[in-house]
Formats: C-alpha cells, structure tokens, sequence
C-alpha cells in the first residue's frame, strides 16, 4: 500500500478511530468510549476489535503512538495521513449521503 | 458488598485474561495489557454483567473473523469453536439476567420518579392492599425499572424477590394466543375455519336464548342452532359464545354455574380433553361472531393447538414460546425447587378449590392456568413489541403480531359480560386476537397511547405494550378477585408520569447534548474569512439528473421572492428578474409551502421543464414563464463568511449576500460550538454549516445539507 495517497473507502471501525483522534490522542478505552458516542450507539466497539484495526492502521500508516506520558496507558494520534485520509473519507460520505439524500427524496 | 463486587471483578478479568491467552497467543500479544485495562473500565461503566459480556464475546468472534486465518479447516474452526464454547457458557449464565440500566434518563425515565413506583407500592403493602409487588418497565428494550417491594407471604416473614413466582391466570391467554398463530404461520390451523373441524365434539352446540313466554311472563331458555359455526377466530377474540360462569346471570350463565365446570371440569387431574367434552354439553351463550363477551376461549384454543400441533399444549409452549424466549419461569406448575419463590394466595381468593400450583397438572388451562415471573413476560412482552422476535429469535412475523394488536372485531359487535368495563366503547378499547387494544385517543382514563394494547390475570397481575412510546411494563402483584382495577391503574399512571418530556427519549429524536465549556483561545482557533464553493467532485451523471432554474430565492412575509436570477442560466435567460414573486409553481399555489417544500417544487431533472407564475412590482397581471431545468451551481461558490470571536461569543457573519447559506451581510450569527474541535451552524431550513478545527491551527467548513449540491469551505486568512 501506498504510504502518500488516501485509501478510500474504509470499514467503519477504522473510520470511527480515525474520528476518535482527530485532534487529540487518546487510549484505547477512551477511543471506544468516543467511537461509541459519535456513532450514537450505532457501531461497538471492544479490544479485540479496535486493536486489530489500530495494528493495520499503524501498519497503514494511519495512525502512529502518541505522546502523552501515562505508565497505565499507552496513547494513539493520527498521522498527517491518517487526517488526510479522514478527510477523504468524510467527503466520500457526504456525497454518497448526498445522492442517498436525494434518492430519498428530500433534496 | 464492596468485597463481593471486588471478588467478582477479579474473576471476569481472570476469565478475560484465560479467553485472550486461548484464543489468540500471538494475535494481539502486545496489547494485551491495554486489552485489560479496557476490559475493567468496560466493566467499571457497564451497569449490567450480561450487557458487558455480551459485548466482550461479540468483540472477540468479530476480530477473530477478521482475522484471516490460514491453513486448515482446522485453523479456522478451532479458534472459534472455543471461543464459542466459553462465551456461550458465560453468556448462558447471565442470559436471564435482566438487569435494570443504571441510567433510566438514558431510556427516556426520570429515574426519582420511578422511585415512586416503589414508594407507592409500599404504602399498598403497608396498608394491607398486596403483600408484595414486583414491576418492571423497559423502554426502548432496555430494563428502566426493576423491583420488588414488600413480602412473599401473607405472613410477612420473607421479602420477596424479583424472581418470585404469580400465578398470573389470565395473563395465560395471551400467550396461548400467540402460540396459536405461530400454528397458522405453520400453515397448521386456520382462523377461518369452524372449531369443529378440530374438535368435532363442538360440532353441534346449541346457542341459548332466554324466552319470555307471553300468557305466563315466565323467561324460559330456548336453543337455536348456530347461523355461523364458531371459527378458530371467534376463539382468539372471544366472539364465540363461550362464557365465564361468573360473568353474567342469564340462563345460560346458570347453566355453566350448575354444571360444575369450573371446579370439577378444571380440577388440576383432569384433562383438556374432557373439559372440552363438559362445554360441548352447555349450550352457547350468543351467536358466534356476534357478541364479544370474556370466557372459555382460550381453554378451548390451547385445546384447538393440541389437536392441530399434535403436542401437549405445556409441551407446544415450553418448545415454542417459552425456550425460545428464555421464559425460564413460565410453566402450568411450580416445580418443589422453586416452590420458596411462589407468592402466597391472597386472602379471600380460596373460591376457587384447585388452584394448588404447587402440584402438578394434567389439565393445561390456556385461559389461565400459567405462573411466571415479571422477568419472564417482560421478555414476552417485549417480543410483542419487537415485531415478535426477541434476542435474536423470532417465533412469529411482524405482520401476525400487527394482526393480533389491531382490531379485530366486525363492526356492530355487542360487548357483554363483565368485561365489558375494560373493552369496549366504555373502556375505550377494542380487541385483537388476544389482546385489549387502545382504540380511542379521547378516552382518557388511563394514560397510554392508542394502539397500545394489554391485558391482567384474575389476581391483580397486568401487563400492556405501548409500541408508540417502545414502552413495555408487568407489575405483579396478587389481591383478590375483582379487587386489582385500583392497583394497575395507580402503576400505569405511575409509569407514564415517570417520562422525560414525551418523544425527546435519547438517541431517537434530536441528540441532547449540553455545549460544552469551550476556552476563549479554542474558540480563537476558528477565527478568520472562510471562502466557500460547490465540490467539482460531483460526476457527470448527478448533474444531468438534477437541475435547477437558476434563481436565489428567499422566503419574505410568507411569499417565494426572487432575490436575483444567476447569470447565464435558465432563469436569467427567461427574464426573471430581482424582487419577483413566485406565486405559482406547476400550477400549484406557493402561498402555504416552506421556502423547502418550494425549492423542491423548482428543483428537478436537468431538461424537464416547470412552468413559474409571477407577480411584478408595476405588472398587472401575473407573468406565466415556461422554463427547462438546467445544472446549477450554487451561489455560495466564491463566497466569504467571517467568523469572529466578539464579546466572548463566536459569531459568524457574511461579507455580501450569501443566500444558499442564509446568511445576510450585518446579521452575524451566534453560534456555540459543540466541541473544542467542532461548531454548528443551524441556518434556518435547507442549511446547516459545520466548522472542523484539527487541533493545529487550521479550520475548514462544510455545508452539511446543502441540498444537491456539495459546498465546502477553506479559510484563506
């Protein structure tokens, strides 16, 4: 995988992560506490989960270790492309809410 | 207490720790001390141990799978069979668990008032109403309330629980209703068809008429035939003539009181079978399908779903309703290891000889014979509510349960007996197949929204099921017959005065989050001019499929203004012209539409065309304009919007004109930001703009809903 370029489309835990660290490291129970309340309930979160995720987005380039000192906790943030690819991603939704939007009749 | 919930802390991580190291020895490897560092905060927060496992095993089969497994079959069963085996094992013993949410508030309860459900049933157990109670409410499928209060014997020596055990009587009916629609989703029995066809000892009963002979004055019980044979139907919606002893006092009634049916037809050794034999010499009380009036139906419809299913009908459901629906409590007797959580009669309820539950029975009485739990027909209330699956399982299609709860008798039914106080005009219901249903909004009595739907058992248990509100709730309680009215209205109108304010329930409606505290350098951090303009992105295809007239409008004093054509489209071509008033669109009158409810009138396929009716300053007449749609760009492509920081408060406000934004230069707009990283800008109808800060110094905008078109902004200073 290219280290440079945003990979679009992406499952939805890892963009809940990538949501999760915009702007702010966190660990990994406060990601699943974040992922839960962004996505309203809607997407669940456990360690299994968000730590097979994060070792593909470490490996992706995504997402790299934080710097926040903490002996009980290890903190993760993006990377400029995991924001890159955020955004990318984010534009992608809105357009594919947007004809969704449209084809549901509410222009 | 403290020490307890430690100790059991320590084992689930214990447990946790043995799963991690089974499943998966080098698959996450280096995280797993963070892993159980999550697991005891999930389990700090979680309120319930069923909720917090159920998430844990999800968790640990969904990465297992999405881990992509090499090699053998092997490799791929033997993680998984393992992790099934445990999880299941742990999940089975706390499946039944149910376990009230910590946070009532987070269902739509105000969690103090609540607490007076237990406050008043107190009172009752201490003024000698109940010995105990038990209620429980769910909404939204989650457990908001869950408690027992006062005692399980009359002689008040042992606090009841809230597994205790009700005989719960009528509240039986319902259940056999709905194990005899899951036999005509079976293609097994047909509402439609004469009863006889099942049990053909019903064939020939007579319908019984009270007489009055003329010369004498004298009423004398006459028989006639039946005009309609009575149909599996009239049994699930008591239509069928069948009647209660003690329902009512016509000859027929008599007749039922003198046959001794209901000691000696239901004694506890008999059988359905010849109960159904004892009825078929009684003759009806009404015409099938003519009078609703309460009684033996159902008795005779779990008889019905021996004959059609071939199964015991204690056997039908403990396969189909009550295992499926994990109803561990539910049954015709109380087994001896569960004979210390049966409540004791009430006093004065010995009227009826054979109700020992504590022994076992042959005759399964399907209009009354079950016991159960609050918990349990909670879980089966609460699959009504469900569509008719619950955890997973279903036993019926959400088109049968429709069914049921809605009404299901002919128009000019009459309603007799003594239930006609609870269904019926006077009740401000109707009935189901199975279940009284709230028809009238203006009958207000009790509290509950129309369609809800419920019914109770003869010693004060009761139940409904407010699908409006996702509303489910039991209280359990055990008083003497005809004594419970008082009781189960106090619990309804308890529950309801318990809502937060109607419709705002958490996570369904608007989200209800508090602004946060933002710091002033934070709010800093969006300052600046933002230029907007229309994603390029959009593909050919999109634009051909949507246009638009090409005019910005405005919505003044109620009418459809032009605030200025856009050069070089469909509408600047046609002459439409600044400060013109959309009277019509497509013959339809504007006067009564949103400015939304307009655009979407004018907005349309690119090439279609709609015809504009316009009113001029200095015209006459209206002007009539046919125009063909074409692909639009916003107007917002170009334009700036300034955000500020201004006593305090972060404000936004337009350098010109910008109208698909609604903003006006010199009317700033307040916004307050939902976070440190994020404000909203609710702008009136069709748009709504979001500013995302990324923790550098760096802000963007986004225009949220801007109809067909994608407009995003950049700061450029």
């Amino acid at each position: 995988m290219s280290k440079s370029d945003p990979q679009v489309p992406l499952t939805p835990a890892v963009f809940h992560i990538l949501l999760a660290l915009f702007g702010q490291e966190r660990h990994g129970y406060d990601i699943m506490q974040r992922v839960k309340s962004d996505s309203q309930g809607a997407v669940k979160m456990g360690p299994g989960t968000l730590y097979g995720s994060l070792d593909r987005m470490i490996e992706a380039g995504l997402v790299q270790k934080g710097g926040t000192k903490d002996p009980r906790r290890i903190y993760y943030k993006l990377t400029t492309l995991g924001q890159a690819t955020l955004r990318a991603e984010t534009e992608r939704l809105s357009r594919v809410a947007a004809v969704a939007r449209r084809q549901l009749g509410t222009a | 207490m403290a020490q307890t919930s430690q100790n059991t802390r320590s084992r689930s991580l214990a447990i946790y720790a043995f799963l991690l190291r089974i499943y998966a020895p080098d698959f996450l490897a280096r995280h797993r001390a963070e892993m159980l560092q999550n697991f005891e905060d999930l389990e700090t927060a979680s309120s319930s141990t069923a909720a917090l496992w159920l998430l844990i095993g999800e968790d640990l089969m969904r990465s297992l799978i999405s881990r992509k497994i090499p090699k053998s079959l092997w490799g791929h069963a033997a993680p998984i069979v393992v992790v099934l085996t445990v999880v299941l094992g742990i999940w089975r013993a706390f499946a039944y668990d149910i376990v009230p949410v910590g946070d009532p508030e987070a269902v739509g309860f105000s969690s103090s008032r609540l607490e007076r459900i237990a406050v008043w049933q107190q009172a009752q157990v201490d003024a000698g109403a109940f010995t105990g109670a038990v209620a429980a409410i769910a909404r939204n499928g989650k457990v908001a309330y869950l408690r027992a209060v006062g005692f399980r014997d009359r002689a008040k020596t042992v606090p009841l629980q809230t597994d205790a055990i009700f005989w719960i009587a009528s509240m039986t009916k319902p259940v056999v209703s709905v194990a005899a629609m899951m036999l005509v989703e079976d293609g097994k029995l047909d509402l439609a068809s004469p009863v006889h066809r099942y049990l053909p000892e019903l064939k020939n009963m007579m319908v019984g008429v009270e007489a009055t002979d003329s010369t004498s004055g004298q009423t004398r019980l006459v028989l006639e035939p039946q005009k309609h044979p009575m149909t599996v139907e009239d049994l699930l919606r008591h239509t069928s003539g069948l009647v209660y002893f003690d329902h009512g006092n016509t000859a027929v009634h008599k007749l039922y009181r003198e046959s001794g049916l209901y000691d000696k037809g239901l004694a506890r050794d008999g059988t359905l079978q010849d109960f159904v034999y004892r009825l078929a010499r009684l003759p009806l009380a009404h015409q099938p399908g003519e009078v609703w009036e309460y009684g033996h139906s159902a008795d005779v419809l779990g008889r019905v779903i021996e004959v059609a299913s071939g199964e015991r009908l204690d056997q039908f459901l403990d396969n189909r309703v009550f295992k499926p629906l994990g109803m561990v409590d539910t049954g015709f007797w109380v087994p001896p290891e569960k004979v210390s959580r049966l409540v004791d009669p009430p006093a004065g309820a010995a009227i009826f000889p054979d109700r020992d539950v504590t022994r076992p029975t042959t005759l399964f009485s399907g209009g009354g014979g079950l016991v159960s739990t609050a918990s349990d027909y909670l879980r089966f209330c609460q699959m009504l509510l469900n569509g008719g699956e619950l955890d997973g399982t279903r036993i019926l299609s959400p088109a049968t349960v429709h069914r049921m709860t809605t009404n299901a008798l002919p128009s000019g039914v009459r309603f007799t007996g003594e239930g006609d106080a609870y269904v019926g005009p006077l009740g401000g219901s109707t009935w189901g197949l199975g279940f009284a249903i709230r028809s009238d909004a203006a009958w207000s009595a009790l509290p509950g929204s129309v369609g809800s739907f419920t019914w109770g058992g003869l010693w004060g248990t009761y139940f409904w099921v407010d699908p409006a509100e996702r509303l489910v709730a039991v209280q359990m309680i055990q008083v003497a017959p005809g004594r419970s009215g008082p009781y189960t209205r106090a619990f309804r109108n308890l529950a309801y005065g318990a809502f937060l304010i109607p419709g705002q329930i958490p996570g369904q409606g608007a989200p209800a989050t508090a602004p946060a505290a933002i710091d002033q350098a934070a709010l800093a951090a969006f300052e600046g001019t933002y230029r907007f303009a229309s994603s390029s992105a959009r593909d050919r295809q999109e634009r051909r499929e949507f246009g638009g007239l090409g005019i910005e409008v405005a919505m003044q004093d109620g009418l459809i203004k032009v605030l200025f054509p856009i050069r070089g489209t469909p509408a600047a071509r046609a002459g439409v012209m600044a400060n013109d008033v959309i009277t019509y669109v497509d013959d339809e009158p504007t006067k009564g539409m949103t400015l939304g409810q307009a655009l979407e009138k004018m907005r349309g396929p690119v090439d279609t065309t709609v015809r504009l009716k316009i009113a001029r300053k200095g015209q006459d007449g209206p002007i009539e304009l046919s125009i063909a749609r074409a692909a639009i760009r916003p107007q917002a492509a170009g334009s700036d919007l300034q955000v500020a920081v201004k006593h305090g408060k972060l404000q936004v406000e337009a350098n010109g004109a910008l109208p698909v934004l609604d903003f006006e230069k010199g009317a700033p707009i307040t916004v307050v930001p939902t976070s440190r990283n994020e404000f909203v800008v609710d702008g009136g109808e069709h748009t709504r703009l979001a500013f995302l800060g990324d923790g550098t110094d760096k802000a963007t905008g986004l225009v949220l809903d801007p109809g067909p078109w994608e407009i995003t902004g950049q700061r450029i200073n």
